[in-house]
């Protein structure tokens, strides 16, 4: 290990940088004096947060950045002219072991390009997290499957990971077939079907013998990229929600569109990544996986993107007048979840206090409701503040809710004018 | 005594002695509005009713009490909160708390409309995020011989809640982490947990950073490898400076390789 391994990480890094994939949550593993690290509870750590404000809780790092497909969106293009580097597998396990013995990371995301074939490659991603177990390496470890590899590397890799992606990228095949000639949507969904099987497998074998060895416990992951194709937030919310449906799929992640190849014509010109879609597609996931929310009730043919200016959950509650008042003090937790402003947190605290008495304005407050918004959804044991949704309109509280754009100038700020002498007025 | 004065009750601070006020409290048939340390001078129309001195006895009978009305997860709650520093008069809170729950006919513990119930939610949930950013921000260096140092200042003193989750982890390592602001540490020696305390020490500096000549040869290069990873993962066109504040505030900077 020595100081040229600074050059290879700042290249191996930047080259994965654009996977947004960072959770290492899914598995409960302790050490019980066994080597070195565990997973804790279920629910990961975030060891850092990077200057873009994301969350640094793997070493995300491919072993290689050579690649042999040219997909438009990817920065590591064979035909792209960038820095290119590969890790041996040692190098990758040694910098692990010594990043995580710091409390620098939770375990390790590796990913890769396509080295020769999709075979040569797996095999040694599959090398590296085999060395790191063997040397009694007990962290979170995210592997990425690479498309097109065998079932036996898929299967011996995931005895191995606690969790495997295999990312689509595209929401639409037509639109892959643009961007990623090389690429199909077979290729992505065969090992993605391995991985789905080898979990089901191993959850049967298990719940027959304690001692069977666990597949990918934390399941697997995809991410879609959001703004490189003219695909709607209904063909993006609908994959998402078809992935959902199956149980080892844990997560979607979505990632705005960075032009890190802003020759190809193919993708658009983007000044910047779009943030504020990509945060919508993040809540209307949330709606899907802990508000109970359906796909067609957050995004439909009428609406087939989301609305950047109210977040969905509020969009669906305007477009739903009729679903509301709800009365938090007798509806059930499905329907208080409903209301924009209450969060599952609430909506429980809400259901667990109510049975001590009939709850008001100012104990919802305290609890954690955001009455800006609720206040026009619910009723509790006060009278309304203001007028509910039904007797306002949803165009007026959709108004009334909407963030201004900040002003610039502030209004009534007094002016002082020191060339006149102030006269002070005493009251009294 | 009526019941409209002010009265305080005196103890020694510790948790065995919030206890004991609760015991002696049900016992003369008063209650303190006020829970105050030795040498603190009482407030303004608050008479001081007792003196409480600290009786392991009982405590445990209180606690034995409090056992058969409380869930686990709400016991947790209270010592817990008991850790939390800089927040006044929490001894008070748990003080009302507990006399909330022995006169209740069932548990209080989900009753969020009660101030003094969602007010301990909300300390607990303080202190327990405290000891959560802990496990996310302690930095070890490793030293000459070894051992794996962390230095650190938590708002709260929950150094203690964090000591399973580290031996746990770092089981087949030596480690020490110090809480600068409160004087003491844990050290692992690949056995026990022991209480450290430093007096004098000259190997590391008021900031927590290790003296270069006692540091591992290879602790320079990987703390710069790390720096270098740390810059490359943004990504420049996203920058978003803010949320990095907000979830990793500044004050916890002083002791993070990647931001010094």
């Amino acid at each position: 290990m020595d100081a040229r391994m600074l050059d290879k990480l700042k290249i191996l890094a930047e080259s994965a940088k654009y996977d947004v994939s960072c959770s290492s949550s899914g598995t409960v593993r302790r050490n019980n004096g066994k080597g070195v690290g565990n997973t804790v509870g279920g629910v990961g750590i975030c060891h850092s947060f990077a200057e873009d404000g994301r969350c640094i809780s793997l070493l995300k790092v491919m072993l290689t950045n050579y690649c042999i497909f040219d997909c438009a969106y990817c920065v590591n293009r064979r035909t792209n002219d960038v820095p290119r580097a590969t890790f041996t597998p040692a190098e990758v396990v040694e910098i692990t072991m010594e990043f995580y013995r710091r409390n620098y990371i939770e375990g390790l995301f590796l990913s890769s390009g396509v080295m020769q074939n999709a075979d040569y490659t797996m095999e040694r991603l599959v090398r590296v997290v085999k060395d790191l177990r063997a040397q009694r390496f007990n962290g979170y470890i995210h592997l990425k499957s690479i498309p097109g590899a065998s079932q036996q590397l898929i299967t011996e890799a995931g005895l191995y990971a606690d969790r495997m992606s295999v990312n689509i990228e595209i929401p639409t095949e037509s639109n892959l077939k643009m961007l990623a000639p090389e690429k199909s949507y077979e290729s992505i969904f065969q090992p993605m079907k391995i991985i789905h099987k080898g979990v089901l497998e191993s959850h049967e074998e298990r719940s027959r013998f304690r001692s069977a060895p666990r597949f990918v416990p934390a399941g697997q992951s995809t991410q879609i990229i959001v703004g490189a194709t003219n695909d709607t937030d209904k063909d993006i919310l609908r994959l998402s929600s078809a992935f959902y449906q199956r149980p080892s799929i844990r997560r979607v992640y979505y990632s705005g569109y960075v032009a890190v190849n802003t020759y190809d014509t193919r993708l658009p010109a983007l000044k910047q990544p779009p943030l504020v879609r990509e945060n919508r597609l993040y809540q209307a996931d949330w709606l899907m996986r802990f508000y109970k929310f359906k796909v067609n009730e957050i995004v439909d043919d009428a609406n087939p993107n989301l609305d950047l200016d109210v977040d969905p959950k509020l969009a669906w509650a305007l477009r739903h007048p009729e679903f509301f008042p709800v009365d938090v003090n007798t509806a059930c937790y499905e329907h208080i979840l409903r209301v924009p402003g209450i969060g599952v947190k609430s909506a429980m605290q809400i259901v667990a206090s109510r049975r001590y008495g009939a709850l008001t304005f100012l104990q919802l407050k305290k609890i954690g409701v955001v009455l800006k918004k609720a206040k026009y959804f619910i009723n509790c044991r006060e009278l309304p503040i203001m007028g509910t949704i039904n007797e306002l309109k949803p165009e007026n509280v959709r108004s009334l809710l909407v963030a201004k754009p900040a002003k610039k100038e502030a209004v009534g700020q007094l002016e002082l004018n020191f060339d006149q002498p102030v006269q002070l007025v005493t009251p009294y | 005594m009526s019941e409209f004065a002010d009265t305080a009750f005196v103890y020694d601070q510790t948790f065995d002695g919030l206890l004991t006020c609760v015991f002696d409290a049900y016992q003369l048939k008063t209650f303190p509005t006020h829970l105050l340390a030795a040498n603190e001078p009482a407030p303004l129309f608050c008479t001081v009713a007792h003196t409480v001195t600290t009786d392991e006895q009982k405590s445990v009978r209180v606690w034995t009490a409090l056992e058969k009305k409380l869930s686990k997860s709400a016991l947790h709650s209270l010592t817990v909160s008991w850790l939390a520093d800089g927040i006044s008069d929490v001894d008070e809170l748990i003080f009302r708390y507990i006399r909330k729950t022995t006169d209740a006919k069932t548990t209080i513990e989900t009753n969020f409309g009660d101030p003094d119930v969602l007010r301990l939610a909300q300390v607990y949930k303080q202190v327990s995020y405290e000891a959560h950013r802990m496990l996310q921000f302690v930095r070890f260096q490793k030293t000459a011989d070894g051992i794996y140092f962390a230095a650190f200042e938590p708002r709260h003193n929950v150094l203690p809640l964090t000591l399973d989750h580290f031996s746990d982890r770092f089981s087949d390592q030596q480690w020490i982490i110090y809480d600068l602001q409160r004087q003491y540490g844990y050290m692992y020696d690949l056995h026990d947990v022991n209480r450290v305390t430093f007096a004098n020490n000259t190997k590391f500096g008021r900031d927590g950073r290790l003296d270069a000549s006692i540091m591992d040869a290879d602790e320079q290069l990987f703390q710069s490898l790390w720096r270098t990873y740390y810059k490359s993962i943004a990504i420049e066109s996203r920058r978003n400076p803010r949320k990095m504040r907000q979830d990793m505030p500044v004050r916890y900077w002083k002791h993070l390789t990647e931001r010094q």
